[in-house]
């Protein structure tokens, strides 16, 4: 078995509301689809 | 009882099998046999790779949409430290006149400067005595640039401290900037290029005329930012019956910045009555698939995230409870499209604070809105949508990348971990 990428359940899991979905986040999908 | 995740995507890659994990964005390979046990006796595992394979959430114990489910109200429910944010609407109205706008029909109105001291007000008798988080927005932000000058100089005077970033057509940067920089601390700003040359101009359509070639302006703009260490945005929209425009304006960019560790570029499927939904694909025949292609030719895919897929329990700012968008009058909202929608969908105003509990309710709602998100596999990544979306009854609450995400992931692996020219 070859682990290319891991990241843990228990990291997900501590994701605080900030780190989740930050108005600085470039990957939060919802900012990103506001069309203008 | 331990089980294969349902969260997990495979495909083959010669005699391996590639498994990524929906929930954690795990990546493993596998030999052949190894990945027909991984479904059946785990015979061939040993304790050590069982444990990893569980942490990675590649192997489960128990009903994962269960945990998903509670995971998120836990992540809902005990929110602290969070940053104290507010999207302030500086203006309705907009230099540009862009066809596909979500705020076309909207009265083009501008927040008048009694209404910028009471936001500050507001943030003084609401916020926690930590640094306040703006997003300027609009309308076109710079628009009426004098709101976000009136808020910055007052929560000076009070000692406020302040950060922002914006979402601009950025066609009025260069006469802010040293503002941009000094005064309203931006840190990143989120530009929309809908084309290049001729084409961004005739989809912008810009009040100066077109004797004015706004294009060049954006991309200066976009320059000078860049030289001056903003984080820059780039939203790349694009028609699905038009793909190729899109690839172009991607390749023009990496030609114009190259890999700039300030810049991100990325593909934003327009939405519309004549535009076909990305439901509307399926494998790999999907447009997104194409878009990918050039992104992660160009570099700008360089992490699994940068695809879309990544875990958020609270996947919209709507949940977070010290998150506000105040409208040019005043009213506050949990998100900026519903402002569209007029006070029917405000939470309160800055005069009074948040007083419309069931809108609230509303908003922060946390059931997914459809049956079949309990068996989707792309819930961990989606959390059911887009919030406005869903209250909308929106024909498109899936996620664009839904019905090739294996596509994609392959198109991923193959860039990334083998280094092939896609």
């Amino acid at each position: 078995m070859i682990i290319l990428s891991k990241k843990t359940i228990d990291e997900i899991c501590n994701l605080t509301a900030i780190s989740s979905c930050d108005s600085r986040d470039d990957n939060c999908w919802c900012m990103n689809d506001l069309g203008c | 009882m331990l089980h294969y995740s349902k969260y997990n995507v495979e495909f083959q890659d010669g005699n391996d099998f590639v498994i990524i994990n929906l929930f954690t964005g795990s990546i493993i390979k596998l030999p052949n046999d190894k990945f027909v046990d991984l479904n059946n006796e785990l015979a061939l595992f040993n304790k050590e790779e069982l444990q990893q394979l569980l942490e990675m959430g590649i192997l489960f114990n128990g009903e994962e949409f269960d945990f998903v489910q509670q995971k998120r109200l836990e992540n809902f429910q005990n929110q602290k430290d969070e940053k104290f944010h507010i999207t302030v609407l500086t203006t309705l109205d907009c230099n540009a006149r862009c066809y596909y706008c979500y705020e076309k029909g909207v009265t083009k109105s501008s927040m008048t400067p009694q209404t910028a001291r009471q936001v500050v007000e507001f943030i003084k008798n609401n916020y926690d005595g930590k640094i306040v988080s703006f997003s300027w927005f609009g309308g076109e932000p710079l628009y009426n640039h004098t709101i976000i000058d009136i808020i910055c100089s007052e929560l000076q005077k009070l000692n406020i401290s302040y950060e922002s970033h914006m979402i601009t057509n950025a066609y009025l940067v260069y006469e802010h900037f040293d503002k941009i920089i000094n005064f309203w601390n931006v840190k990143r700003l989120q530009i929309t290029l809908d084309g290049i040359g001729v084409e961004y101009n005739k989809i912008k359509n810009y009040i100066y005329g077109k004797s004015i070639d706004a294009f060049n302006v954006i991309i200066d703009n976009i320059e000078r930012l860049l030289s001056y260490n903003i984080r820059v945005v780039l939203r790349v929209n694009f028609n699905p019956m038009n793909i190729k425009a899109a690839q172009e304006t991607i390749e023009f960019v990496f030609q114009r910045f190259g890999n700039n560790s300030n810049l991100r570029v990325y593909g934003a499927w327009l939405t519309g009555d004549k535009i076909p939904s990305p439901q509307d694909y399926i494998g790999d025949s999907h447009p997104l698939l194409e878009i990918y292609r050039t992104l992660l030719n160009c570099g700008y895919i360089q992490d699994i995230e940068d695809l879309g897929i990544a875990t958020k329990l609270l996947n919209c700012s709507v949940y977070r409870n010290k998150w506000y968008v105040v409208n040019i009058d005043g009213n506050l909202y949990k998100c900026q499209h519903a402002i569209v929608d007029g006070a029917c969908e405000a939470i309160g105003d800055i005069y009074d604070g948040v007083i419309n509990i069931p809108t609230l309710n509303k908003w922060q709602g946390l059931s997914y809105p459809m049956e079949e998100c309990k068996k989707c596999k792309c819930l961990p990544i989606c959390q059911g949508g887009c919030k406005s979306k869903v209250l909308k009854a929106d024909r498109d609450i899936c996620l664009p990348f839904k019905n090739c995400i294996k596509e994609a992931l392959q198109l991923f692996y193959k860039k990334i971990y083998k280094g092939e020219k896609l």
